[in-house]
């Protein structure tokens, strides 16, 4: 708040905009992602995908700090992705369709992981506006 | 845990955002926080309670006190 009353943005508010922005933007480009792994896709789109997915990765790596509950959502978000990736590596030990599977298969699992990631982040913040 | 931070804010006819601006935080902290959903950390619990110039346990209840 400024001395002649007017609301000044926080970085706070700022910082938050942004980590939530960069939810969206990875949440619709990981969406792009599988839908080049169940079906086929130009290559640029699916290299655009990716490279979104990295930035906008980055920008929540970079804002998750600047408001508490920025934070608490990216804990959130990062206990899910561990979860799924353990859960993908113990498929990947113990499951007999797995063996089969070849190396671009293997995307699957650092999709998985953000996709996880990303869901988590979003049924925290749609049950903490209830 | 249980607060009444949503009935300070409306004493002061403040929006949430006005408050999370006071308080520099996000809108969407102070939601959270209103809606029990988040626990403050200590030196936002402490920001909070210089803001209303009220003891912390006035604000914020645990449910352990008898």
């Amino acid at each position: 708040m400024t001395r002649d009353g007017t609301m000044q943005i926080s970085k706070s508010k700022s910082g938050a905009d942004n980590f939530f922005i960069s939810h969206l933007t990875a949440s619709a480009a990981v969406i792009i992602l599988w839908t080049g792994y169940l079906n086929t896709l130009p290559s640029f789109v699916a290299g655009l995908a990716a490279g979104l997915v990295l930035a906008s990765s980055a920008l929540m790596f970079l804002f998750r700090t600047k408001d508490e509950y920025t934070l608490a959502t990216w804990h959130a978000g990062t206990s899910a992705a561990f979860a799924a990736s353990v859960l993908f590596l113990l498929a990947d030990a113990f499951t007999p369709a797995f063996e089969n599977l070849s190396a671009a298969d293997f995307r699957l699992g650092p999709l998985a992981a953000m996709t996880a990631y990303l869901m988590a982040v979003l049924i925290k913040r749609l049950r903490d506006r209830a | 845990m249980k607060n009444r931070l949503k009935v300070l804010r409306a004493e002061r006819d403040w929006s949430q955002a006005e408050l999370a601006g006071r308080l520099d935080v996000s809108r969407q902290a102070v939601n959270a926080i209103e809606t029990g959903k988040h626990d403050p950390s200590l030196p936002l619990a402490f920001r909070i309670s210089r803001l209303f110039d009220m003891p912390i346990e006035d604000i914020f209840d645990d449910g352990a006190r008898p």
